[in-house]
């Protein structure tokens, strides 16, 4: 493709390439408002690969979908702004919103390799998503640009020729990261992309999409609960509980002193391949977002909950890479433990 | 001498496909595996998809019929059983399956699956025997019944249904649980309380696992010894801490390396890093093209 990008404005302010501010979106239920997501704000800079973990049900795919505006009745965007590129994209124009998709900003589908059509040939696949696009090429041209987009994916050039089901997981995984990066987007969004693979091929797939990323210059959201995964492959962490964001900050200072107790609880829970030992699974089950608890959303599971967890929603509060929304972080919370307070209820 | 509780003696499995079935493909072959009665162990079988791991499940569960060699249970090929001695071995040999969200018809509730069963092996004389035993069941697997017995499937989340599942299948008191990816599936939070169930069930109650897996850290953490797959023949075989930390076999090499671990400072070896992705289209040509068995190894090149 002909087009030249502007070189970037100012290297030394880097601006970020999404901006996400006090974001809520809610399921509009007959029984009352899930709230999927509540109060979300955080940024991803140019090239960055940002990581999303949390448990099943805590608003990731929710959240991510929004990105790319497609949140789908009974899901509603309540408040907040998204900024891609610095243009708030639930402000634009239907159609202009549909440029954008691909071109500026891809999607990686949880189960991408199954969103494959079973009965055209890869290189159709490809043709197709490039035509629609406006991508106008002549024949041979788009050959080459299809084998150029399998080759960057590690694909022998034969594959285009076959169906998805003559390929195996992988292979069609990284089929589906050469459709999400042919329009060179400068942000890929990968939602569980690994989540069915085994290590080796996970390993392949994730390997392969970083290569891709930084190919093409784009920044990176990679959602998943693989606390593991993300120390591999992430810069930045993200930990969601119950719709809201718990802890940001830098993959290595996140796994080496985690500030957040459910940040602490997901690290603990990991089986690890190094030793055995004993193995702490989180207590209870998240809360239902249609009703979710008062004060912090954690302090019905969380092992270190103190009086105020109970009655006051935690502030953000900075940490050595980031910042986290704990009351334990908080010098002005006094820190009354919860079992004390319920053993001696106010006297 | 005491026959082993479950031999697997040279199986092998082909598929035929394409006209007359002249396309063939060997999912396992010649594999063998004891496991003793007496000692109740946990058995990892770890590979790949396309390894054969499933496909050996399904011929322990006798839902599938080996094409070469035969598979005893306590000293009889389960294919020649008698009526009774086939409905002992369909209630001592239990299975847990992949994914806990299509094994409920979401059409009944819950409790469906254990009446089911009561119904189907006679194990309780009237409802009240039934009903404890079924909150036994949900005890060991630390489930409160009154929070979950009345509901429908939908209403209950992964990590609670698979629970149910091991619930199911400890009812039947059974000697040899089949998991097939049993927490593959499960948030990775929540694997470590189903890992913690399994290893209860074979120290308390004496029940030998048949523990199918991609994942090897999770196989470390409760299994006894391991047997390596690839493209349907063993690779290794050994103590599990003998092959975690001191893997013999490059691909077992490769799977060790291949798991994230959790700590950023530890990235993913680089060495045969670049290796993955040509390997995973090496070994989906090698599954397509005609998989006559041959003599070199499999992983070779």
């Amino acid at each position: 493709m002909n087009q030249s990008y502007p070189p970037p404005t100012s290297p030394t302010i880097p601006k970020p390439i999404l901006q996400v501010e006090g974001l809520v979106i809610h399921y509009e239920t007959p029984r009352g408002a899930v709230q999927a997501v509540s109060d979300v704000s955080f940024s991803v800079q140019p090239r960055e690969r940002f990581g999303l973990v949390g448990e099943s049900g805590c608003g990731k795919s929710t959240l991510v979908t929004a990105f790319l505006r497609m949140t789908k009745p009974p899901g509603v965007i309540k408040a907040g702004r998204i900024l891609l590129n610095g243009v708030d994209i639930l402000a634009l124009p239907k159609n202009e919103m549909r440029r954008v998709r691909w071109s500026q900003v891809a999607l990686i589908p949880q189960g991408a390799m199954n969103s494959l059509n079973p009965v055209m040939r890869v290189r159709d696949q490809i043709a197709d998503a490039l035509v629609a696009h406006g991508v106008i090429l002549n024949q041979a041209a788009l050959t080459a640009r299809i084998e150029e987009l399998l080759a960057r994916v590690e694909l022998p050039a034969r594959v285009a020729r076959l169906y998805p089901h003559e390929l195996s997981g992988g292979m069609k995984q990284r089929v589906c990261i050469a459709m999400a990066t042919a329009l060179e987007p400068k942000l890929i969004i990968a939602d569980e992309p690994t989540s069915a693979l085994d290590v080796v091929t996970q390993r392949a797939v994730m390997e392969m999409l970083a290569n891709v990323q930084e190919m093409v210059g784009a920044a990176l959201i990679l959602i998943g609960h693989d606390m593991g995964l993300m120390a591999q492959v992430v810069d930045r962490l993200g930990v969601m509980y119950a719709g809201e964001l718990v802890e940001v900050g830098d993959v290595t200072s996140m796994f080496k002193s985690p500030q957040h107790p459910y940040t602490r609880a997901l690290l603990g829970s990991l089986p690890s391949p190094r030793e055995r030992k004993v193995r702490r699974a989180i207590g209870g089950l998240p809360p239902a977002l249609i009703a979710p608890p008062p004060g912090c959303r954690f302090h019905p599971r969380c092992p270190e909950a103190i009086v105020a967890c109970r009655e006051v929603a935690p502030r953000r509060l900075e940490t050595t890479g980031g910042w986290a929304t704990c009351h334990l972080l908080d010098p002005t919370q006094a820190s009354q433990p919860l079992e004390a307070a319920d053993a001696a209820p106010s006297a | 001498m005491q026959p082993p509780l479950l031999e697997v003696k040279n199986v092998s499995k082909v598929y035929g496909s394409g006209v007359l079935g002249k396309q063939q493909t060997v999912a396992l072959d010649n594999f063998s595996l004891a496991i003793a009665e007496g000692t109740p162990i946990i058995t990892t079988i770890a590979g790949e998809s396309g390894s054969g791991k499933t496909t050996l499940a399904n011929l322990v569960l006798g839902l599938l019929v080996p094409t070469s060699g035969e598979i005893r249970y306590r000293g009889q090929n389960i294919h020649s059983l008698s009526r009774s001695a086939w409905f002992t071995y369909r209630r001592e040999v239990q299975a847990i399956f992949q994914n806990p969200f299509e094994v409920y018809n979401p059409f009944y509730r819950v409790d469906h699956v254990f009446h089911f069963a009561l119904r189907k092996f006679s194990l309780a004389p009237n409802r009240r025997e039934g009903l404890a035993l079924i909150h036994e069941a949900l005890e060991v697997v630390g489930l409160r019944p009154d929070e979950i017995l009345g509901r429908y499937p939908h209403e209950l989340s992964g990590g609670q249904r698979q629970r149910l599942m091991i619930a199911r299948a400890f009812m039947l008191k059974p000697r040899l649980i089949v998991a097939d990816e049993p927490v593959s599936m499960i948030d990775a939070s929540l694997q470590a309380r189903i890992l913690d169930i399994f290893e209860r069930l074979n120290q308390d109650f004496g029940i030998s696992f048949l523990y199918i897996t991609h994942d090897l850290s999770t196989a470390y953490q409760i299994s006894h010894d391991i047997h390596i797959l690839y493209l349907g023949q063993v690779m290794e075989r050994g103590d599990i801490t003998a092959v975690m930390h001191h893997p013999n076999h490059p691909y077992t090499q490769l799977l060790v390396e291949s798991i994230p671990v959790a700590d950023p400072e530890v990235r993913w070896s680089g060495g045969r890093a670049r290796n993955a992705a040509a390997r995973d289209n090496h070994a989906s040509q090698a599954r397509n093209s005609n998989g006559a068995p041959n003599n070199r190894c499999r992983y070779f090149p």
